[in-house]
């Protein structure tokens, strides 16, 4: 019995992340169909956020799995998860779609959503263990401070941008995302680093 | 910022500016000195590294979409056009096909050798599933001071441990520790791999079940890397299975 049930734990082993990343490494298109059943739900709805439109959104998902395969050699296990480094991909190509594709007006239009849904945005939390995590991390985070990892995030506005468009001074929104930032880390590590006080 | 764009910024400077830069929020000649400084400043770096892990976190703050079931295999397809390979039907794509030998050889002859894994955990691991008789020959050996211990790297995240230990004409062994144990026709083949572009097929040397030291009919010598993979049937030369482990020799 104690065997069978060894047995069946092994063919109920997938190949982790990392190992489909070392298959993807060797050429394996097989890796790359398997990290995209895991991460595609989460890449299209990153694409989606950022770029408000389907077919956009799937362009920039199959742009950034095939960049996954292109540098698949370049993948560093131990600074990042393969989910994490697929989401900076998308996220990566996505911005760079807003900033090529739209308008200051259109972007303006978007800010404005974005101003006003706010803390919608913050309560669409998946409900992976993570995904929590995070969600109470970014909660834990003045209101201010999640504005300004919003704006950077998922709409890519510099800066220089951020304190135009919300009217905050530049130094203030360079110490906001500082220590916004900061305190993210040490909310998702479980450190219990005294809090720095903005400025 | 300083008013001169060419003074180089200082570690200071730099941790002020670092979140707006990995969040890709910093001006473009603010992002160019910043980069400047994080490539010749390892502590800045790691600095950068572990905020850019807080800043791919908040991905996991948006909600999931299905995309349309069309765009997996348009993905699939724009890889296939990029290797210049005929289109195989998604429908024939599963999981644990035939891993490209062309890559893992040439991934495994770039990698480093693990070097870390210390030898009473080579033994730990393997004296209690083979038994007295078949791990004396190899603590003999190791004791003799005359082998060579080449420890085949995991891939991340799994939690087998393997060994080549071998001396000459005294013989080699496989030690494999950490891994479940199989049945039916599966096993963890060794495999053994020229060194060489293109590399040549690979040689399965041993075909075992589970945990233990076992004594190979030839050592690495003369190849260039060793791999083992679970393979769903045994007394197949070719490999199909996934890479558990693996070094260059």
């Amino acid at each position: 019995m104690a065997q069978a049930a060894v047995d069946v734990a092994e063919d109920e082993i997938r190949d982790t992340d990392a190992q489909l990343m070392w298959r993807l490494r060797a050429g394996d298109e097989g890796a790359l169909g398997e990290l995209y059943d895991r991460h595609a739900s989460l890449a299209f709805g990153l694409a989606l956020r950022i770029v408000r439109d389907r077919a956009a959104a799937e362009e920039v998902v199959q742009d950034s799995f095939l960049t996954l395969w292109r540098q698949a050699a370049h993948y560093a296990p131990d600074r990042a998860t393969c989910r994490s480094w697929i989401c900076t991909i998308v996220r990566s190509r996505a911005i760079d779609r807003l900033r090529r594709s739209a308008s200051k007006e259109a972007r303006d239009a978007q800010l404005a959503d974005d101003l006003a849904g706010l803390c919608d945005t913050w309560q669409l939390a998946d409900e992976s263990l993570r995904a929590q995590a995070v969600h109470r991390a970014v909660e834990s985070l003045p209101q201010e401070q999640r504005q300004v990892l919003e704006l950077a995030y998922f709409l890519g506005l510099s800066q220089t941008e951020i304190s135009e468009r919300t009217g905050a001074p530049l130094g203030t929104v360079k110490g906001r995302t500082r220590l916004a930032l900061q305190r993210l880390r040490t909310e998702l590590a479980g450190a219990t680093q005294p809090e720095e006080v903005e400025r | 910022m300083p008013e001169d764009s060419r003074t180089p910024l200082s570690c200071a400077e730099v941790s002020e500016l670092l979140s707006a830069y990995v969040l890709d929020s910093l001006e473009a000649e603010a992002a160019g000195q910043l980069r400047e400084h994080l490539a010749a400043c390892s502590d800045c770096r790691a600095e950068a590294a572990e905020l850019s892990s807080a800043v791919a976190a908040l991905a996991e703050q948006v909600t999931p979409v299905p995309p349309p079931p069309e765009l997996r295999r348009r993905v699939l397809a724009a890889v296939h056009a990029e290797r210049g390979a005929p289109a195989v039907p998604a429908a024939h794509r599963h999981r644990g096909s035939r891993p490209s030998w062309l890559g893992v050889a040439a991934a495994l002859l770039l990698a480093v050798g693990a070097g870390s894994w210390g030898l009473a955990e080579h033994l730990a691991g393997a004296a209690p599933a083979q038994g007295a008789s078949a791990i004396t020959p190899v603590e003999q050996l190791i004791a003799s001071g005359r082998a060579q211990v080449v420890p085949l790297s995991p891939v991340p995240g799994y939690p087998g441990r393997a060994a080549l230990v071998t001396a000459g004409s005294r013989g080699a062994y496989l030690l494999l520790t950490g891994v479940p144990k199989l049945s039916g026709e599966r096993s963890y083949t060794l495999w053994f791999l020229q060194p060489g572009h293109p590399p040549s097929s690979p040689r399965a040397v041993v075909e075992v079940t589970g945990p233990g030291a076992y004594r190979l009919p030839e050592g690495p010598e003369g190849y260039g890397a060793a791999a083992i993979t679970r393979e769903p049937s045994r007394s197949d030369r070719t490999p199909r299975g996934p890479v558990l482990l693996s070094s260059k020799v």
